[in-house]
């Protein structure tokens, strides 16, 4: 594993605060902007941006061993705090990870559509792996082409790829390693019914090697499978911090009112 | 920051974009070079044989003038809608916005280069070049690669917000062709309007590679030099900008 951790601390979030900038932009074109310029110019020069808040003073620890998952409604905020925990924001005040971070989104991913599932793999190996060498990452493509039985399709161009298809690739490229943070959004949507199982299992594999894990699921019972903690999101804010079971009751009955 | 994965994150991801664009063969390269070769073979044909524009050495001028304006324009053009168009891959994993636009551009510039290396060689032994030129054309040709970068960010990151970006970026270009003397020569702009190739921020980093190679002139060539230093300095400023205030956002709205 590619660690960097020196501590037990994997990740520490404190007074962490999201907010969006709106509605300057929204559903617009420049051709309206120009015409809104010209009658309006005094409306168009006033125009301020709103502000969506998303989230709201967040503070949390993940420690070596934590599998956390992240529990909210849809549009709760729970993937913009994972990329912001991923550093797709940039530099986040607020936020310190230590180690190496691994957060994938989706797992239906096409690089070069024209390329063929092989040379796709490579492409997914060296963009998830680049901290680790051109041989490993050349031996983690290759491993994940045979656990993702492919078979011929995979000399294919990878526009031709099923959904299913192209979650097999990607879910065995991403669980070949390990990490320091992990951070899996909804990833075991996608593959089929008989593949699913098999790459469960390898994820939950990587899950338990991970230091900590971040996991975001709807499904209560893969979340008690893999989790040891909960945090519950609701109205920008964490609402509830704790085990497992009593995070999912916690949820269940905050929906229920 | 450029480290070594950020380096191995943009080498990916250019030899991908070559890959996907050139299928691999030999015909899918010399169908992307023969592109400007066309183009410039026809300026050559219109402006020099059928307009009989008066001009020495007009073959070098189009070299200089034409094929970075073809690589400048068409790597704005090209890359505006390369975020929307990735969406997935910027949505699905940590990847840097940056460095998909960087691999565009890094490819195109690759695409310039090797007609621009073809003609030159050509046009080498037919009208020769002046050797503090040609020395003279690595650093041209990094600000034209920066300044082409810093613009595709700038327009990349508009059009995720105005979707119509790319349409307006096009009649621009297009107009920008008319007024930036890469066919014809800045003397025949009557005076009162050549203010308007002077703020022209593309003429102004094409021109040390035109002075370079066609009017050579160090006097002349340190002027445009400085010139479009600054204007790089400028775009990169705006880009860079635009970028660290836009950034979050841009997942909300891609």
């Amino acid at each position: 594993m590619n660690s960097t951790s020196t501590s037990n601390n994997v990740l520490e979030v404190k007074n962490l605060d999201i907010t969006y900038k709106t509605s300057l932009f929204h559903g617009r074109s420049l051709r309206d902007a120009f015409i809104e310029a010209l009658t309006s110019p005094l409306k168009f020069l006033m125009r301020r941006p709103q502000s969506l808040e998303l989230l709201k003073d967040i503070s949390f620890n993940l420690e070596k061993g934590d599998r956390l998952a992240l529990v909210g409604v849809n549009g709760c905020g729970k993937t913009s705090l994972c990329r912001a925990i991923s550093g797709m924001h940039g530099e986040q005040k607020g936020i310190v990870v230590n180690g190496q971070i691994r957060a994938i989104f989706d797992t239906s991913v096409v690089v070069q559509p024209e390329l063929s599932g092989t040379e796709n793999a490579f492409i997914l190996s060296n963009l998830l792996y680049p901290y680790f060498s051109k041989k490993q990452r050349k031996e983690i493509a290759e491993e994940a082409l045979e656990f993702s039985e492919l078979g011929e399709f995979q000399h294919s161009a990878f526009k031709y790829y099923s959904k299913g298809m192209k979650a097999r690739l990607f879910l065995s490229i991403i669980s070949a390693k390990p990490c320091d943070l992990l951070i899996l959004d909804e990833v075991f949507n996608g593959a089929d019914e008989f593949f699913n199982e098999k790459i469960t299992k390898r994820v939950k594999e990587m899950i338990q090697q991970s230091s900590a894990v971040i996991f975001i699921s709807h499904s209560a019972d893969l979340v008690k499978e893999v989790c040891n903690k909960v945090i519950v999101l609701d109205k920008t804010q964490i609402v509830f911090e704790g085990g497992t079971d009593e995070g999912l009751d916690f949820y269940r009955k905050l929906n229920k009112k | 920051m450029l480290n070594k994965e950020m380096f191995t994150i943009i080498s990916t991801l250019t030899s991908s974009e070559m890959k996907g664009r050139y299928r691999n063969t030999w015909a899918g390269f010399m169908w992307v070079i023969l592109n400007p070769i066309i183009m410039f073979g026809v300026h050559a044909l219109v402006f020099k044989h059928i307009l009989n524009i008066n001009m020495d050495r007009y073959y070098v001028f189009l070299l200089g003038g034409l094929l970075p304006w073809i690589f400048i324009s068409s790597t704005i053009t090209m890359t505006a809608h390369t975020l929307i168009t990735n969406r997935e891959v910027l949505l699905s994993f940590q990847v840097s916005p940056m460095a998909i636009l960087c691999s565009k551009v890094i490819d195109n510039f690759i695409n310039f280069l090797a007609p621009f290396s073809l003609l030159f060689v050509v046009l080498y032994f037919q009208e020769g070049f002046n050797i503090l030129g040609i020395l003279s054309l690595p650093i041209s040709m990094l600000l034209l690669v920066i300044t082409g970068y810093s613009m595709s960010v700038f327009f990349s990151i508009l059009q995720v917000y105005f979707r119509d970006t790319q349409y307006i970026l096009n009649f621009l270009v297009s107009i920008m062709y008319f007024l930036t003397p890469i066919f014809y020569p800045i003397e025949m702009v009557p005076k009162s309007i050549v203010w308007i190739v002077h703020i022209n921020p593309i003429y102004s980093i094409v021109r040390p590679l035109q002075i370079a190679l066609w009017d050579y002139d160090l006097q002349l060539l340190s002027i445009a030099l400085a010139k479009a230093l600054i204007t790089c300095i400028l775009s990169c400023f705006l880009a860079f900008i635009f970028w660290r205030k836009k950034r979050n956002e841009l997942y909300l709205y891609l």
